[in-house]
């Protein structure tokens, strides 16, 4: 198996009471698989992601990827493996302002000690996220959707195993959207697995498991299309 | 996505810690040039005042070494005007009678005395340029002749002249006064006094030097043979300063003849207590300048990686390990540090050395520049000093950013 999150939980204090962000989340994921996770705002899913890529530390439970406990790592390991096993397409504007788009893209690259160059790679990423004229731009100068999908090719850049999106069609337009889905689609039929969490209802007609959260809680879990069941779930 | 028809060329630059950190630092220009600035003024202000606290001291070492004498007894009213040419150079003429000497050379504890007399030349034709001569007698002198025949290894003959270091002329030069031409035979070591810009010759020279002089009309006050400007003074072993100097004024007072008496003693603890307080300020006003540096620095760094917490955040997602952070960090402050340091040092090197002559004559202090290598280690040393102030003011922001969770930090940035 390529993730096993078992028994996951954060708990947060709120004044004198504690509450649990996320409540002993289990779930699997298989190479190439496409999940999302949905739920309402304050459901705990941008926290359930944020711990699988070790962004929290969690109050109890574990995350495996690739058979390796990540919070047992030590900050050279685990940044090795977010580095090269996990890309990660974050909820805001993340890419560096200081660098141009392509330099963004290949930046991932550089983190770790590799051979070659990744340029063409690069490049061949831009071109299939649609946005290849813009390698030489900075941040600055690129709309919502460029940014997010400058964030996606970087995310691939280094084949990761695992991508993880949160809310990544957040603020695009309809065709964005649908553009944005399909790409990540594609993404995980070439094997790489897909953990999305959106509110896009039509999200869930792209991807082979949808998983539902509630108060921290996973409360469902849908194969194939599940939008009625979301709906009448809440 | 659609498919583009077009490729990007792209860059094939590696993106290490330091091209991120320096494309950081080129995209907020003016930030950086500011930053680099202050750190220019550290540097600049730190490498002069090792410069300048090193070279006077120096000068009054020089100072110690090359006065020779205890005592100076000079004409009546002209301590001040001895003063100027001893220490500064200063071209002035005072005269006395010769039997100034034997007088003094007969008090007890007193061991050797030899005169020095001091003629101003000209600015005119007649002489190459105006300059304070210094003539001595070699039979008795014990001030000026060792050091002159230590680096000419011989004694100075008649018609010859050794120039101090601060004039530029090489051995086998002429130096014209009053119409006659006299060959350099030697050139002084730096000494920091008013020696650096004399003229010495012995009294056969100079009486020639006065001939002349009262060819071209020009009349000092001075009896051929018969007058001396000064009379240096040496006094045994561990000699009592005051019964000496009572001795002095009383016996010349006997003698009918008003002299000032200047103490070496006095004229080395009075420049020493001017250079002491100099180097004071100059250590103080360092200090306050460096803390007034390290200080805003550590609130501009502060600032920085605050409103760059995101894009510190971003980088641990993407697997910068927290020692690749801290290069980032620490790197752009090292830049900052070292561009800033260099820029200071240049500047200071420009200003210090070509124009040390004017500085030594503004400070009127005994000022001798160090050795190339000594000056080479007060650069590095400055160098480290000011490069090491940018890491050193962004440590606590370093630590800060390090130990927050990621996403915490992230959430900060937004």
């Amino acid at each position: 198996m390529l993730l096993e999150v078992n028994q996951l939980t954060r708990e947060y204090k709120r004044g004198r009471e504690a509450f649990r962000a996320v409540d002993e989340v289990s779930f699997t994921m298989a190479d190439g698989e496409f999940v999302s996770i949905r739920g309402r705002s304050g459901s705990g899913k941008s926290t359930l992601l944020n711990l699988i890529t070790g962004l929290l530390q969690p109050t109890g439970g574990s995350v495996f990827l690739d058979g390796e406990n990540i919070f047992e790592l030590d900050d050279r390991n685990y940044s090795y493996l977010r580095n090269s096993k996990l890309g990660y397409v974050s909820q805001v504007q993340s890419a560096l302002s200081n660098l141009t788009v392509m330099d963004n893209v290949r930046l991932p690259f550089f983190l770790s000690k590799r051979d070659g160059e990744p340029s063409e790679r690069a490049a061949a990423l831009l071109e299939q996220v649609g946005i290849a004229h813009l390698a030489k731009a900075y941040p600055a100068q690129l709309s919502g959707g460029e940014l997010k999908r400058v964030a996606i090719a970087r995310a691939l850049i280094l084949s990761p195993e695992l991508l993880i999106a949160d809310e990544p069609t957040c603020d695009l337009d309809l065709q964005t959207t649908k553009e944005v889905l399909e790409f990540l689609a594609s993404v995980a039929q070439r094997g790489t697995a897909v953990l999305m969490v959106t509110h896009e209802a039509d999200a869930s007609e792209y991807c082979n498991r949808t998983l539902f959260m509630e108060s921290g809680k996973l409360v469902h879990i849908a194969s194939g299309n599940p939008s009625g069941i979301f709906c009448s779930a809440i | 996505m659609s498919q583009q028809e077009q490729s990007p060329k792209g860059s094939k630059k590696k993106l290490g810690i330091i091209t991120i950190a320096c494309c950081n630092l080129k995209k907020k220009a003016v930030r950086t040039s500011c930053l680099m600035g202050l750190v220019a003024v550290l540097s600049f202000t730190l490498f002069s005042g090792l410069i300048l606290t090193t070279s006077l001291r120096g000068g009054m070492e020089s100072m110690r070494q090359r006065l020779g004498a205890d005592f100076m007894v000079v004409p009546d009213g002209n301590q001040a005007k001895f003063e100027g040419a001893l220490l500064r150079g200063e071209p002035g003429t005072f005269y006395f009678g010769r039997d100034t000497t034997k007088i003094l050379s007969d008090i007890e504890g007193i061991i050797k005395t030899t005169p020095q007399f001091f003629i101003t030349s000209l600015s005119t034709d007649c002489c190459s340029y105006q300059v304070q001569l210094i003539g001595y007698e070699p039979k008795t002198d014990f001030v000026i002749a060792p050091w002159i025949s230590g680096q000419l290894k011989k004694d100075l003959e008649k018609g010859e002249l050794v120039v101090g270091s601060k004039l530029e002329h090489q051995v086998g030069d002429t130096l014209k006064f009053f119409g006659r031409e006299y060959v350099v035979a030697g050139r002084l070591q730096e000494t920091g006094l008013g020696f650096d810009t004399s003229v010495f010759m012995n009294f056969d020279t100079a009486e020639n030097v006065l001939d002349d002089a009262k060819i071209k009309g020009i009349h000092y006050r001075f009896n051929k043979g018969d007058s001396i400007s000064a009379v240096m003074v040496k006094a045994e072993e561990g000699y009592d300063v005051s019964a000496i100097n009572n001795a002095i004024v009383d016996r010349l007072r006997e003698a009918g003849i008003k002299a000032d008496v200047v103490a070496s003693r006095t004229i080395v603890t009075t420049a020493s207590d001017h250079i002491n307080q100099f180097i004071f300020y100059v250590k103080v006003f360092s200090v306050m300048l460096w803390v007034l540096a390290v200080v805003l620095l550590s609130v501009v760094f502060t600032f920085s990686v605050h409103e760059r917490k995101k894009e510190i955040a971003v980088l641990r997602i993407l697997g910068a390990t927290k020692g690749k952070l801290l290069q980032l960090i620490f790197g752009e402050a090292a830049l900052i540090g070292t561009g800033g340091a260099l820029v200071g040092l240049s500047l200071a090197f420009l200003v210090l050395f070509p124009f040390s002559t004017l500085i030594s004559l503004t400070l009127n202090l005994p000022f001798v520049l160090p050795p190339p290598q000594r000056i080479a280690f007060l650069a590095m040393l400055s160098f480290l000093l000011t490069g090491a102030a940018g890491p050193a003011a962004s440590v606590s922001s370093a630590y800060r950013i390090v130990k927050n969770e990621i996403q915490a930090t992230m959430r900060e940035g937004e």
